[in-house]
């Protein structure tokens, strides 16, 4: 499975904090006992609602909470310095068209559909945002899945990844396809009366070495 | 210079109250509108009467200054003043729709 954790911090994030982080992040890797993967990013300034850092874990144990109960971790959270906000869920929507993508931007967001949505909308939704790569060329890599809250409680719904071989993908590339805001946009916005999707989402954005979403292809 | 995007709004108003509905929009909803970069292109109402036992559909068209001026509109959308509006429009109609429109032909 997949696991996916943004991490929440208090306080000011200076150099110290940051390398007690990574050591912290480092030895739950090695520690916690099915953990084939891992990758930790730093967020680019402008990410909004999902912390300092995304955590991602390719993981072959049964419970994500182990990845929590690390020592290391769970000194830091204990002492309210810290907060994890993980998403859990085996691999549906995937496509790595360049897995030897390098210094590249791994994107994140987090989405939550609204209770009581009606399925044929979030079915629609879904086939829009599966559209994106295919009208998005910034797009390199991505995936876009639901949450599995019995794999581990979140209140999110979905989790939409992509990889980009830089930033200007994202701020731009992303930004002006007519396909993202004259047509996907429409779930998300709050003025729009087909709006489905919570306006609280967690949308960040780190560096990555190599790809995150080609781990397991 | 980016392509001008065009914004349509079709709402369909409760019977009877498509005069009062113009006149609230355009003191409540087309100030916030403009302060968000909006452009009110044109409105159109059919039938071209206001009916007393039926809905109307009000056609609205708005422009805005192409995609960066769509994401500026975007950020303030939940502006209480929009939230408000929007609260209040859905109590004098019965459903609406907003769709994204790009000029002229298909280019590559």
């Amino acid at each position: 499975m997949r696991v996916v954790t943004m991490l929440h911090l208090e306080g000011d994030l200076d150099e110290p904090r940051d390398a007690a982080i990574r050591r912290a992040v480092a030895r739950a890797s090695d520690e916690v006992a099915g953990v084939r993967r891992s990758h930790l990013g730093r967020h680019y300034p402008g990410t909004v609602g999902g912390g300092e850092y995304t955590w991602d874990v390719l993981f072959d144990g049964r419970d994500p909470a182990a990845l929590h109960q690390a020592a290391g971790l769970e000194a830091l959270t204990a002492a309210g310095a810290l907060r994890l906000d993980t998403v859990a869920f085996e691999p549906q929507h995937l496509a790595v068209p360049e897995p030897g993508i390098r210094d590249c931007v791994k994107r994140t967001l987090f989405l939550r559909v609204l209770p009581d949505t009606p399925a044929d909308a979030r079915d629609r939704f879904e086939h829009d945002m599966l559209g994106m790569p295919r009208y998005i060329d910034a797009i390199r890599n991505w995936a876009f899945s639901r949450a599995d809250p019995e794999l581990h409680p979140t209140p999110w719904t979905h989790v939409w990844e992509q990889e980009y071989r830089e930033l200007r993908g994202l701020q731009v590339g992303y930004m002006v396809s007519p396909y993202h805001w004259g047509l996907v946009d429409g779930w998300y916005d709050p003025e729009s009366p087909q709006r489905i999707v919570d306006t609280h989402l967690a949308h960040v954005y780190c560096p990555a070495a190599a790809t995150i979403l080609g781990w397991d292809a | 210079m980016e392509e001008t995007i065009y914004v349509l709004d079709r709402i369909t108003v409760r019977p009877g109250r498509l005069r009062d509905y113009q006149a609230r929009l355009r003191e409540q909803y087309l100030p916030v509108a403009r302060a968000r970069g909006m452009t009110l292109v044109g409105q159109w109402f059919t039938p071209p009467v206001e009916l007393d036992d039926a809905p109307n559909e009000l056609v609205l068209l708005w422009s805005l200054p192409g995609p960066a001026g769509f994401w500026a509109m975007r950020r303030r959308a939940r502006d209480p003043e929009v939230t408000a509006w929007w609260a209040e429009s859905d109590a004098l109609t019965l459903g609406r729709e907003r769709q994204y429109m790009l000029p002229g032909e298909v280019v590559e």
